[in-house]
């Protein structure tokens, strides 16, 4: 009798024990709309607004406030807001008052994109399948993308001799609200860009015929490319942009685009490889600045982008968008410039200026356009970065180009900026070329550390 | 129509025949089980009343008074009068079996000293009689020398009264020797001295010294100590029952003849007042409408936004369906758990306390019937303490406003008229010349002497009746232990059309089949009738506009027919769509109470199976299953003629602008509004539990136990247009906008159609100990471990128990306690942690979706709503107690006294999060989540007393009870931000602030009266304002006044008890002090666009110098709303709510053992009860009673009640 009892008490645990799993992931409302399937991931990463950047928080503006692509009258500085204000001059702690759009909504991006990973994870339970490769795949490029944007402000340019050193993002492994976080390094902050990029390569297909608010692999070529370049790794950045030319190579002539159209550039058009916004505030915001003169005047006659980037003077108008974002994702022309430059820091005058009079070529009237030519590296790599700075301003893209370029004093030694009679200087590799990390967070935080000042 | 329109749950018709399916199946058996149940209750009845008696052979022989026992168990024959223990004592030699009686009285009881006859009155009364010369059978054979064995009862010489006590604890007086008796009453000492002196001491009894010179086997009867604790108090929590004494927790047992002193058909009801530490909220309505939530709350708040209403254990197991399906005639036990070491063991959902019910068992021999009737009555209530203007002031003021114009606007060339007063209409048809203004006049005249709460009283509410009866049988035989009831309710409320139906049907069964084995089924069966009419009584708000019945409003014209009010539409208007061939418009409050009829049926049925088995002596498995279905539909159906269908219908009628013809896209028929709700559980537990006593010095109980939990709860609600006689409803076009010419837009047709699942599922473990060395300190422990699916996986897989332990020391039991006034002294200290289940948040990642993307890319998308949250947990409550339970000499006064001090924490709120994180949605907006992430502390004491006023020789017997609690509580931390001080009004929700109580009565500064506008003056950015508009939006917390606590921080009862022979008189009086109100306000908003207000407009500023003798507000018809808001909400209005009222009165009569015609009665209870008696002080100077603010007030109720036993 009592070793039936035993046996009761055995075959009663086994029930229990099998059973506990399942009956303790029940559901405990219908009425939450939990993501479940596959389909709930791909329209988490869908939602355009967060994953992109078309919100009014969006990727950072930071990078072109505090750039040098733009001047500012004292009426229009007036109007910015006083963190704005702030970033314009440099100032060494920008206000944020318990917000700020640059930092908090990447790592929205980044949390959307962990909460996709670990539901997919969780349905197919280590059975993957093209479906689910893809949307895997596109998280990690999402994230890739965010992280990148925010070490471009939040952590000090790379450069392989501190890197190990450096203070770089805190970075976020799970999508719990409970992670505890630390700042990681420069270096472990790129590895995690370039491992999350090397997986989406494995993942993503090659042939996609979305629309490139989606990622795909010439995408993670591109930002391969990109993250390379920010890191002044130049051969492979070298590679990536060729890879990423390879498979497309589309660019506009703008002989064909209509210059009375307001804003010219479609969101969507056929040299957007990855399509990502941030909302412009302060000097970013049409109106509120002046393109800054000297790159107003490179623009030579016969140049279209004159015409067509600049309305009513020197207000910025080519900014792939009406409503009112601007563009900072990846284009073929980026590509084209990336990897002239490569070339030319390779050494490789030829294929150099081969690339840049390719873009140039569709930039210009066609019956004006005399193809560029370098008397040497130099002079070719002056002429390439140049013709890049006139190309993708605006794009967000300036701000990380200053902080390499300091590096191996390619740039100008500072960035000076006069506001009410008063001038602002930031020289390179100054603290300032890197921000603050939000007060707030800290206070989140205790215990992580802070930048530099 | 649409299968979606017909199915609540599922779509599709093969899930609905599952449904139907188990349904037919699972009803089937539960009526075959209860039959069963009764069945063998019949078997346990008509094993009775046989002319032999049997008893078998034991060693040792049975006692005398156990044979008598037995033969009134067996036969239905008991005896009465002898109380001579030596001859009660005798062991009985002779062979039982099969006994006849005669021959027993005849024979066997000369020998033992005794004669009987039958009593005159009753022939089931055997009288005895002592012999002079009784021969004292010699049991010198039985005896051991030194060892001094002993049986403790009670024996009133009544039949069934026979009880063997556990628990009582004996002393050897002066050596410090202890034992207690077990669980059959006896108990022993070896080597006792021959002169020793025992003391014998427990709970509710009187404590007796006897001697053990002379007797060998002790029998010693002990005497009840309580008039109104007759039955020793047992502590059950759920899982094991035990004595009192042995207790370190806080636990309150409410006796079944205090539970029997009122009369309301729910269990909680009769409850209030009657335990300390308890505050109930009922009646205090706010002066907004609602009442504050959790209606009684243990100890204070333990959470902000958790239902603080305690877990209910209904026999063994927490019940999920409404306690309205508990007849509260079938309750034997009533047990308020208040610490965590009474109610750990209930782990996470035992934050706000613990009840726990047990139902009646067989206790008597015989079959014991108990018949129960009530009567009560309650007049109308009282509209006239709602303070309202009058008719003549309200005609005044209309026609100073129509001289100024005012209502121009109500009748313009507008096609859709505004709804006006019949006095406003009167002026403006006599100034058009449709009628004669001195007809207009006279009419005005007329109205004026009307007043719309007489009508609302006469013929909105009526008389209320409640009828209660019920039955009862049960038993005890030696294999199987009986109870089944059956009871009927039926009540007609005070408002007009309400009525109220419940059958309610219990039965149990425990069989022993052998020395190891018992199975015990319980099978329970309620249904529940609700009904009603579309009778708003004095809350009636118009459909359109929300407005209130003017105050001369006549609801009859005086000859039985009711007279139309005209709140939503101008009679012009709908003279003129009447004239369109539109349905009739009007609304008359008293036609349409019939039109209307909303039926709610809960059917509710509870399956309970239990096993019990004893694997070792000491060790006992018990394997317990518990079913509970409960049903609740309800069908608010309004006919084609009531108010709401032709309202609806002439809103979609849609009229051809060519021919007028007129089309219908609500059908003109009848309207159901289908609600149901299906709530399943199972529960089971596989329990093991431990009981051994050393020496009589080491005393432990363990018990370990394993269940599983699942609730389901599936809700559906869903309208169906058009029904036709056949029941067929029409089909319906949802997605057209119609255009509606009497509401002046374009409107969808509603559509109600909602489902919704929820489940909880549980899987706990919990272990829990008492030991008891030497009956002096007790030590107990428990320890509970929950998973369920309502946490987070982080939180399921780690071993976060929740825990009590407690310490217990009798301190009177001491050798060293030599104090005579004071007899009995514990001390008692717990500390232990509870928890509460929160549903504001989610363990995982939950969305919401969109069609496409923002920038028009044609995908579906979907964002975060709220984050996965592995720990997601259950909120802690920590509470420590420290309790002194204390009795005087002759119990002249008694009770306990506790302090506990109680930490919440993870209480989930807002919390802003590290943005970090991910939360943040949009800018501007910071990054919060619900979280474990606030903390409340609260304390408080409870006394409850108990003192026998009158000495104990005099007839005349006169108890008092009292109780008292205090209770204070504050938010220690909250991580969200405090939002604008208007957004704290509300004194009835919660709405944390750091530092303060969970419920908080905040309020504008006031700065009187303005001298030369009499508008009121409000404080704002540091400075006297009249922006209201300003003051209600923008004034920050900070800038508030804290007027103080809105729930009572002291609060109490006293109860007196007087009895004299069979007549006994009680009456409870309650208080509720240091907290505040809002008094009601003037809102000339309400005067002008609700067409009533209060009659403070009487004492309104008028002209300057007015602001010295009043602070209402002078009339400005331009200034309504936020000054109107303003005003309400200022410190002004605030005031003490402190009252002090008589609950109720019981005058009952008892009457034992006497003949009523062919019935023997044991036992005869009539009594009257009042409840609801109103207050007898109130702090605030307006004399308002709190509970009534704004509503109507309860007449008091009136109860006859009738309780036989036989």
């Amino acid at each position: 009798m009592r070793h039936s009892n035993l046996y009761t008490c055995i075959i009663l645990l086994l029930f229990i024990s099998s059973c506990k799993k399942s009956f303790l992931d029940a559901k405990p409302d219908d009425a939450l709309v939990v993501p479940s399937t596959l389909q709930d991931c791909q329209a988490l990463l869908d939602d355009d607004k967060v994953m992109n950047g078309f919100g009014a928080g969006g990727y950072p503006c930071m990078p072109e406030i505090e750039s040098d692509d733009y001047y500012v009258t004292s009426d229009q500085y007036d109007m910015y807001s006083p963190t704005d204000k702030q970033a314009a001059i440099w100032a060494p702690n920008i206000p944020t008052d318990n917000e700020f759009p640059d930092w908090d909504f990447p790592y929205r991006v980044i949390f959307t994109a962990n909460n996709v990973l670990e539901t997919v994870e969780r349905i197919t339970g280590g059975h993957p399948s093209p479906a689910s490769n893809c949307i895997k795949g596109s998280a990690y490029y999402y994230r890739a993308f965010a992280y990148h944007q925010l070490a471009q402000i939040f952590a000090p340019a790379y450069d392989s001799s501190r890197a190990a050193t450096d203070l770089g993002l805190p970075l976020r492994k799970t999508a719990d609200i409970n992670e505890k976080l630390t700042r990681s390094t420069v270096q472990q902050t790129y590895n995690q860009i370039l491992g999350d990029l090397r997986t989406a390569e494995l993942l993503l297909p090659k042939d996609s015929n979305c629309l490139p608010t989606r990622p795909s692999l010439i995408a993670v070529y591109g930002l391969l490319s990109r993250v390379f370049l920010s890191a002044r790794d130049y051969p492979l950045a070298l590679r990536y942009a060729d890879s990423c030319l390879r498979l497309r190579s589309a660019l506009m002539d703008f002989d064909t685009i209509s210059t009375t159209t307001l804003f010219p550039f479609n969101r969507w058009n056929p040299e957007v490889i990855f399509s990502a916004a941030y909302f412009p505030s302060g000097p970013a915001a049409t109106y509120r600045s002046h393109v800054d003169s000297t790159l107003f005047r490179s623009y030579r006659p016969g140049d279209l982008r004159k015409q067509l980037f600049f309305k009513f003077g020197d207000y910025f108008f080519g900014r792939f968008d009406q409503d009112g974002f601007c563009f900072a994702g990846i284009t073929t022309s980026e590509m084209y410039l990336t990897r002239s430059e490569c070339f030319a820091r390779a050494g490789d005058t030829a294929n150099a200026m081969a690339d840049l009079n390719h873009l140039l070529q569709t930039r210009w009237a066609a019956s004006t356009f005399i193809p560029y030519v370098a008397a040497n590296v130099d002079d070719a790599l002056q002429q390439i970065l140049l013709e890049r700075r006139k190309e993708l301003l605006f794009r967000g893209i300036r701000w990380s180009d200053l902080r390499r370029l300091n590096k191996d004093g390619t740039a100008a030694p500072k960035l000076t900026r006069i506001i009410d009679g008063v001038k602002h200087e930031l020289p390179a590799n100054d603290p300032r070329w890197v921000l603050l990390i939000p007060d707030y967070v800290l206070s989140f935080n205790p215990g992580m550390l802070q930048n530099g000042r | 129509m649409t299968t979606d329109e017909i199915i609540f749950f599922k779509p599709g018709l093969g899930n609905q025949k599952k449904i139907a399916m188990q349904k037919k199946i699972s009803s089937k058996c539960f009526r075959i089980i209860l039959c069963l149940l009764w069945l063998c209750c019949m078997i346990g009845i008509t094993h009775t009343y046989a002319q032999t008696f049997t008893i078998k052979k034991k060693n040792p022989l049975p006692l005398m008074f156990e044979v008598f026992t037995e033969i009134n168990g067996q036969t239905g024959y008991f005896f009465e009068g002898c109380d001579e223990s030596a001859l009660l004592n005798q062991r009985v030699k002779e062979n039982l079996n099969k006994m006849p009686l005669m021959r027993f009285l005849n024979e066997i009881l000369p020998q033992y000293g005794m004669s009987y006859s039958f009593s005159q009155t009753n022939p089931k009364i055997i009288l005895l009689r002592v012999l002079k010369s009784s021969p004292l059978v010699d049991t010198a054979s039985l005896r051991n020398i030194g060892r001094v064995e002993g049986l403790v009862l009670r024996w009133k010489g009544g039949p069934g009264k026979i009880e063997f006590l556990e628990g009582i604890t004996i002393q050897i007086k002066g050596t410090g020797r202890m034992t207690k008796t077990d669980s059959n009453g006896w108990f022993y000492f070896n080597n006792v001295p021959a002169n020793a002196i025992l003391r014998l001491t427990g709970v509710n009894v009187e404590p007796v010294e006897t001697g053990v010179t002379d007797t060998q086997v002790l029998i010693i009867h002990m005497k009840d100590y309580f008039t109104d604790l007759k039955e020793k108090v047992i502590v059950s929590n759920g899982y094991s029952s035990i004595l009192r004494d042995s207790t370190t927790g806080s636990s309150d047992v409410i006796s079944r003849s205090l539970l029997e002193r009122s009369t309301s058909p729910n269990v909680l009801d009769r409850t209030d007042n009657l335990s300390a530490g308890i505050m109930v909220n009922h009646g205090s309505q706010t002066s907004d409408g609602s009442s504050l939530p959790g209606s009684r709350i243990i100890r204070g708040p333990s959470s902000f936004y958790v239902d603080g209403t305690p877990l209910i254990i209904l026999d063994n197991f927490p019940y999920d369906g409404n306690l309205n399906n508990i007849n509260p005639n079938d309750i034997e036990t009533f047990t308020i758990h208040k610490d965590a070491a009474a109610s750990a063991v209930w782990g996470s959902r035992a934050g706000n306390g613990v009840i726990v019910i047990t139902t009646k068992k067989g206790k008597t021999r015989y079959p014991q019937w108990i018949f129960n009737s009530t009567l009560s009555i309650r007049r109308r209530p009282d509209l006239f303490n709602i303070h309202t203007i009058s008719s003549s002031e309200y005609i005044d003021m209309e026609k100073d406003l129509y001289n100024q114009d005012y209502y121009a606007q109500n009748f313009g060339s507008k096609i859709d008229y505004a709804p006006v007063t019949p006095v406003v209409w009167l002026l403006h048809a006599a100034r058009q010349g449709l009628i004669p203004q001195e007809v207009a006049d006279a009419r005005i005249e007329v109205m004026r002497k009307y007043d719309v709460r007489n009508d609302i009283q006469k013929y909105l509410y009526r008389t209320g009746f409640e009828k209660q009866y019920s039955i009862q049988v049960s038993g005890q035989t030696s294999r199987l232990n009986y109870f089944a009831s059956a009871g009927l309710d039926q009540n007609a409320g005070n408002l007009v059309g309400l009525t109220y139906r419940r059958f309610t049907n219990r039965a149990q069964g425990t069989f022993t089949i052998n020395n190891r084995l018992q199975v015990s089924a319980r099978m329970s069966y309620t249904v529940t009738l609700n009904q009603n009419g579309n009778n708003p009584g004095y809350a009636y708000q118009s459909y359109h506009g929300g407005k209130n019945l003017y105050p001369y409003a006549q609801l009859n014209d005086g000859q039985g027919r009711p007279l139309p009010i005209f709140a939503d539409y101008n009679p012009d208007f709908l003279r003129q769509t009447a004239s369109m061939g539109f349905l009739n418009g009007t609304y008359s409050p008293i036609q349409d109470i019939i039109e209307e009829k909303n039926k709610v049926k809960t059917q509710d049925y509870v399956l309970n199976l239990g096993l019990n088995y004893n694997i070792l002596s000491h060790v006992q498995l018990e394997v317990k299953y518990q079913l509970e279905r409960q049903s609740i539909t309800g069908n608010d159906f309004h006919s084609d003629s009531s108010y709401f269908v032709r309202d609806l219908v002439n809103t979609f009628t849609q009229v051809n602008p060519a021919t007028g013809e007129l089309s219908y896209p609500v059908p003109r028929g009848a309207i159901s509004d289908l609600q149901r709700q299906i709530l399943t559980s199972h529960q089971g537990r596989v329990q093991l539990s431990y009981h051994k006593n050393w020496n009589n010095d080491h005393d432990l109980s363990f018990l370990a136990g394993g269940e599983m939990r699942s609730v389901i709860m599936t809700t559906g609600s869903s309208r169906l247009y058009g029904i036709d006689n056949a029941g067929v409803p029409a089909n319906i076009d949802y997605n057209t906008l119609f255009s509606s010419y009497m509401a002046g837009e374009s409107i969808n047709i509603p559509k109600i159609s909602q489902n919704n699942k929820k489940a909880d599922q549980f899987i706990s473990g919990l272990l829990s100990g008492t030991y008891n060395y030497s009956n002096r300190y007790t030590f107990s422990a428990s320890i509970r471990d929950d998973a369920a699916n309502l946490f987070g996986a982080a939180t399921n897989k780690k071993w976060v128990p929740l825990w009590s332990a407690g310490l217990g020391w009798h301190l009177s039991r001491e050798d060293f306690f030599t104090a005579d006034w004071l007899t009995l002294l514990t001390l008692r200290g717990s500390i232990g942690t509870t928890g509460n289940i929160s549903r504001l948040a989610s363990a995982y990642t939950t969305v919401s979706t969109r069609q496409n993307g923002i920038t028009g890319t044609p995908y579906p998308t979907a964002y975060i709503q709220s984050p996965p949250n592995a720990d997601l947990r259950w909120e802690v409550v920590k509470m420590h107690n420290i309790a002194v339970d204390f009795a005087t000499k002759n119990n002249i006064l008694s009770g306990t006294i506790e302090y506990y001090v109680k930490a919440c924490s993870g209480l989930m709120a807002q919390t802003l999060s590290d943005p970090t994180l991910g939360g943040v949605l949009n800018p501007g907006s910071p990054a919060y989540y619900y979280g474990n992430s606030a903390s409340m502390k609260g304390k408080g004491i409870d006394i409850t007393l108990m003192s026998q006023n009158l000495s104990k020789e005099l007839k005349l017997k006169w108890t008092t009870n009292y109780l008292f609690s205090y209770s204070s509580s504050r938010i220690t931390k909250l991580s969200t931000i405090v939002g604008a001080g208007s957004t704290h009004l509300g004194s009835n929700l919660p709405n944390p602030v750091l530092n303060r109580p969970l419920y908080t009565m905040y309020a504008f500064k006031w700065l009187g009266l303005d001298p030369g506008t009499g508008d009121p003056i409000g404080f704002y950015k540091g400075a006297r304002s009249t922006d209201w508009a300003s003051i209600y939006n923008g004034t920050e917390l900070d800038s508030m006044v804290y007027m103080g606590p809105a729930l009572p921080t002291v609060f109490g009862a006293v109860r007196n008890t007087f009895s004299l022979g069979r007549v006994s008189l009680s009456f409870n009086i309650s208080y509720k002090l240091g907290y505040y109100f809002r008094k009601p306000a003037l809102s000339y908003d309400n005067l002008l666009n609700k067409w009533n207000c209060l009659s403070s407009y009487k004492q309104r500023w008028q002209k300057p110098g007015d602001e010295k003798y009043t602070n209402v507000p002078s009339f400005n018809y331009s200034a309504i709303g936020a000054r109107d808001l303003f005003y309400a909400n200022s410190t002004e209005m605030v005031d003490r709510a402190d009252n002090i009222r008589l609950e109720d009165v019981n005058l009952s009569y008892d009457k034992d053992n006497f003949h009523w015609g062919k019935f023997h009665c044991r036992h005869l209870k009539v009594f009257t009860y009042l409840s609801d008696l109103g207050p007898i002080w109130t702090a605030n100077k307006s004399h308002l009673d709190p509970y009534y603010v704004g509503v109507p007030k309860d007449r008091p109720r009136i109860s006859l009640g009738l309780n036989v036993t036989l």
